[in-house]
């Protein structure tokens, strides 16, 4: 739970984090995402205690933890590259905290061993990190967090320092560990797929600011900025300015300065509509990406990979009035008409 | 099979180098390793004697005197230069901490040549008008004069070496600076103070360079006493400071004793190999960083 927490890194001429307002149900996992220098790190680090804030609370469970130290708060972080100690076996890297603590030797074994069984890295135990796969690695790392048994797990871009193949599995993993766990995760990455394949909450953080939290599929279908309409979905959102839609898209009624929002899904191919040039054509195999220009800007429809589309054509489409998204001059959603 | 159509030119590139160190490290090596068996005064013609000069050297009490001078000057002077380059680069390691001009003044020590470090010292460590000697008086002592102490001259010898950290300081703070923060991070959410991150994370990760900052040290050292020394003492009192390489110095060029004086580099580069070795084997105990891999 972070209430209104700001922070300005020394020296920085603009605050880091303002006004942030976020909470985690017990046993959810709440993903943030947002460009690199949105604020999620720093995020974290406070979460963590890192960093104290200028203003604000982080509490855990009711209790006010914005002044304890790090080594005493709940919260176990697993941080981007894994940061495992080169100098120290698997083993020990597992143990490091509890070490630290001065934790019983026969406590710290079984508390390891333990870890090391849910996670089958005790075939690994005596090796360094230099000898383990990406994947091992990310479980020492795992691993190493779960020890302290903590109540909030904050991960920071987990799988960002895998390679694409390894990433796909390794995300699945990582949400049955999640998942079956129970615990609260604070999840930050840069990538919108991951956000919302691990998030049961997701947050979108941009300069500092919360854009908007919600479910994934709220996140998708009402996006509450023309911010976060660009940056979620595969295609994202189309944006274009309702004053050059014409007629291809068209919302009931639209204030002055307003951006159309269309998902590519949405966009129909209808040969008696007035027909539009089309830009490009991605083909991502399991279906066709048309980039169409409607009045200076570029509208992508998704089509079924049989259709023959070229560069330089033109294709009638139409876009169902009810499907337009309607953002204010200031980026803001508007809801119009009947609400699905 | 591709690297043979490189040969040449590699050979030729390499070539000023090879001649270089040949002329001017390989040949001088082997001649004095052969002087080494001689009786030579420079004047007649050297005189092949064997281990003659080997068994006089061993048999007087003067080398016996070098060699002690020599380990309390390793002893001291090495674990303290590089614990001092380490502090310095711990220090500054953070370019907002001291800055510039710090690391500049850390340095600096390494850069002025030998005698001019030397008379500073001689300054320095006089009774009647140094720092030291007024520091004694205000405190109502008595300055004795330092250099005129065993004691206090292997400390003044040591004293100049371990100031000038120079090339022990930079390693070790690049070196520091290629750590990555997050594993700082690490430790501390996992509860290690300002200590338990120097033992448990700086000092194993810098392991590997500071053993390599103490090989060079110690070979070094076997070597840098000899301009500050024979300003300073030259070799007393009491032979308290009478290092191989000043006893060599004053065997060859003021007694003319060029066997001897051989006899004692080639005593002077086997005990490097020793100490280096045993260094060697020490860190490789202690550390589990370098015997990974």
């Amino acid at each position: 739970m972070v209430e209104g927490l700001s922070y300005r890194y020394p020296r920085a001429t603009t605050d880091s984090l303002v006004d942030v307002h976020l909470a985690v149900a017990p046993g959810e996992v709440l993903a943030i995402v947002g460009p690199s220098g949105s604020g999620k790190s720093t995020l974290l680090r406070l979460l963590c205690g890192l960093l104290s804030p200028a203003s604000g609370r982080v509490s855990i469970d009711g209790e006010d933890l914005t002044r304890v130290a790090p080594e005493q708060r709940p919260v176990a972080m697993v941080f981007q590259g894994f940061a495992l100690f080169p100098h120290l076996t698997v083993r020990d890297n597992l143990g490091f905290g509890l070490r630290v603590r001065r934790v019983a030797r026969s406590e710290r074994v079984a508390r390891v061993d333990r870890v090391a069984d849910a996670l089958r890295l005790t075939p690994l135990l005596d090796r360094l990190p230099s000898q383990l796969s990406g994947g091992e690695r990310q479980r020492t790392a795992l691993g190493r967090a779960l020890v302290r048994d903590p109540a909030v797990f904050c991960l920071d871009e987990p799988l960002s320092s895998l390679d694409p193949v390894l990433r796909t599995a390794a995300r699945r993993e990582l949400q049955e560990l999640l998942r079956a766990d129970g615990r609260c995760a604070v999840y930050v990455t840069h990538d919108q797929v991951e956000a919302m394949t691990a998030g049961d909450q997701v947050a979108v953080l941009r300069d500092g600011r919360v854009e908007q939290v919600a479910t994934p599929r709220e996140l998708y279908e009402h996006p509450a900025t023309t911010f976060v309409a660009g940056f979620v979905g595969t295609p994202p959102m189309s944006l274009l300015p309702a004053a050059s839609a014409g007629p291809v898209v068209a919302a009931f009624a639209v204030p002055a300065g307003a951006t159309l929002g269309v998902r590519a899904e949405d966009v129909r191919l209808d040969a008696g509509a007035p027909p539009v040039p089309v830009l490009a054509v991605e083909d991502v195999g399991s279906e066709l990406h048309v980039v169409l220009d409607v009045g200076g800007s570029p509208l992508v429809a998704r089509a079924a990979p049989g259709v023959r589309v070229l560069p330089g054509d033109a294709i009638g489409v139409r876009v169902p009035p009810e499907r337009v998204h309607v953002f204010d001059a200031d980026g803001r959603a508007v809801r119009l008409g009947p609400i699905r | 099979m591709r690297h043979g159509r490189y040969r040449p030119g590699l050979w030729r590139l390499l070539a000023p180098f090879g001649l270089g160190a040949l002329v001017l490290v390989v040949a001088p090596a082997v001649v004095t390793a052969v002087y080494a068996f001689t009786r030579y005064d420079a004047l007649s013609p050297a005189r092949f004697v064997g281990f003659d000069v080997f068994r006089d050297l061993w048999r007087y009490p003067e080398l016996h005197d070098s060699l002690e001078a020599t380990a309390w000057f390793l002893v001291l002077a090495v674990p303290l230069r590089v614990a001092g380059g380490l502090g310095l680069a711990l220090l500054m390691h953070r370019p907002e901490r001291l800055g510039v001009l710090g690391r500049v003044a850390a340095y600096a020590p390494a850069v002025v040549p030998d005698p001019a470090t030397a008379l500073v010292w001689l300054w320095v460590v006089n009774p009647v008008y140094g720092p030291v000697g007024l520091v004694v008086r205000t405190v109502g002592g008595d300055p004795s004069p330092v250099l005129l102490s065993p004691w206090g001259a292997r400390l003044t010898i040591v004293a100049i070496a371990v100031l000038a950290v120079g090339e022990g300081f930079l390693v070790t703070l690049a070196a520091r600076r290629e750590l990555p923060e997050a594993l700082y991070d690490v430790a501390r959410t996992e509860g290690a103070g300002a200590f338990g991150c120097f033992r448990r994370v700086t000092l194993p990760m810098l392991a590997p360079v500071l053993g390599l900052v103490a090989a060079r040290d110690l070979v070094a050292s076997m070597q840098v006493t000899l301009v500050p020394t024979l300003l300073l003492t030259r070799g007393g009192p009491l032979n308290a400071t009478k290092t191989l390489p000043v006893l060599a110095y004053e065997r060859g060029f003021r007694e003319l004793r060029l066997g001897d004086a051989a006899a004692l580099a080639v005593i002077l580069t086997l005990a490097t190999g020793v100490v280096v070795a045993l260094q060697f084997r020490l860190l490789r105990r202690w550390s589990p960083s370098l015997r990974a891999d």
